[in-house]
């Protein structure tokens, strides 16, 4: 009986100190992120690598389209709005294309592992008076299927990942 | 057998593909016609003013950042009123031409056979589905950078039966539209031409 009652009172103890950690790992998770209540996208910039137009507006778009869907805590302003002007805990997003090659849709149905498109950008997070709060590069590809205006569809998912993993409304400024 | 099944799936996709690739050329003939007719009435002042007020319809896909349309939608893009209009199964999108920052006109290529048809195709046996791939047809895309009342930035980009881009954009341009490309020095040439031969005919 009283082997019995030990062996309950381990499995109990054990059992409650698993929920507590990860309850307090949740918390501290919360706490690492990011204060915002808003994000405004600025239009893809790239000087130094010529990206197509359609590349560019696609990747902005997706985006915008992206970020509504994934991260909708926050307000999502496009390049330009007025509105946001006066948005408090807002964090602009900047983005450069630090590499692009644009396969070739025809060569990746023909041969499967070729003509693949890829697109590497850096994310650049800042606060509205310009103060980085987060840097990350984030590439976006089609291998197999699909056009090449795809990268830019995957591209914008994970991007809006990095902003759904690293900002909430409760976290710290 | 599969030799069998193989034949089978490409007529089954060679046949509706080219029934489908002949409809753009019909539009493309309509928009011709509704361009050239304004351009008879200016032969006699000028043949330089070719560009119409309104362009005709063309036969479009919205791929992306349409407001109220769905992504890779079909429907007739047109200039009325100094207003890109986009009908798409009874919804109208506009965007004014004035509001318009860049137009931005590319050559592309696309399967003929695509769709659904187009993936099951390519389950063909001996690589015929992917033999398929290389017939391709050629497509221009327009990608237009606008503002809306806020001043936010929207992005835009449409594709059309090849060698329809440019004229578009000319017309835009002539309607208030910005570029950051000017056009090609190819295209006026392609243009004179058609001038020439309007003039004869």
């Amino acid at each position: 009986m009283t082997k019995y009652f030990r062996i309950t009172t381990c499995v109990c103890l054990f059992a409650m100190t698993s929920l507590a950690c990860a309850r307090l790992h949740a918390q501290a998770k919360a706490r690492d992120k990011i204060k915002a209540s808003a994000i405004k996208v600025e239009m893809i910039q790239s000087d130094e690598i010529k990206l197509p137009a359609e590349f560019q507006v696609a990747l902005y778009e997706n985006l915008i389209q992206q970020l509504g869907k994934k991260a909708s805590f926050l307000h999502v302003y496009r390049d330009g709005d007025r509105d946001a002007t006066n948005v408090p805990n807002l964090v602009v997003l900047h983005t450069t294309v630090s590499g692009f090659k644009k396969g070739s849709e025809e060569m990746r149905q023909v041969t499967t592992v070729a003509g693949a498109t890829s697109i590497t950008i850096h994310c650049r997070f800042t606060s509205a008076d310009g103060k980085v709060v987060l840097e990350k590069d984030v590439n976006g590809d089609v291998r197999f299927f699909g056009d090449n205006l795809k990268a830019t569809y995957d591209f914008a998912k994970k991007a809006s990942a990095v902003v759904r993993e690293n900002f909430s409304t409760t976290g710290t400024s | 057998m599969l030799k069998a099944i193989g034949v089978f799936l490409l007529c089954g996709a060679a046949l509706p593909a080219l029934s489908q690739s002949s409809p753009p050329d019909k539009v493309g003939a309509v928009s011709a016609e509704t361009q050239s007719a304004p351009s008879n009435k200016g032969q006699s002042s000028n043949s330089a003013t070719v560009a119409p007020q309104q362009q005709g319809p063309i036969k479009s896909t919205a791929i992306i950042g349409l407001d109220g349309v769905k992504d890779k939608s079909a429907g007739i893009l047109t200039i009325e009123n100094g207003k890109l209009c986009f009908v798409h199964s009874g919804t109208r999108s506009q965007i004014p031409a004035v509001a318009m920052e860049d137009v931005v006109t590319a050559a592309d290529s696309q399967r003929v056979i695509r769709g659904t048809l187009g993936t099951v195709s390519m389950l063909a046996p001996y690589g015929s589905g992917r033999a398929l791939s290389m017939i391709r047809s050629k497509i221009d895309s327009l990608t237009i950078k606008y503002c809306d009342d806020t001043g936010g930035l929207h992005g835009a980009v449409f594709t059309m039966p090849a060698r329809t881009a440019e004229p578009f954009k000319q017309a835009l341009l002539k309607q208030g539209a910005h570029t950051t490309i000017p056009a090609p020095a190819t295209t006026s040439s392609d243009l004179s031409p058609q001038v020439a031969t309007r003039g004869k005919q």
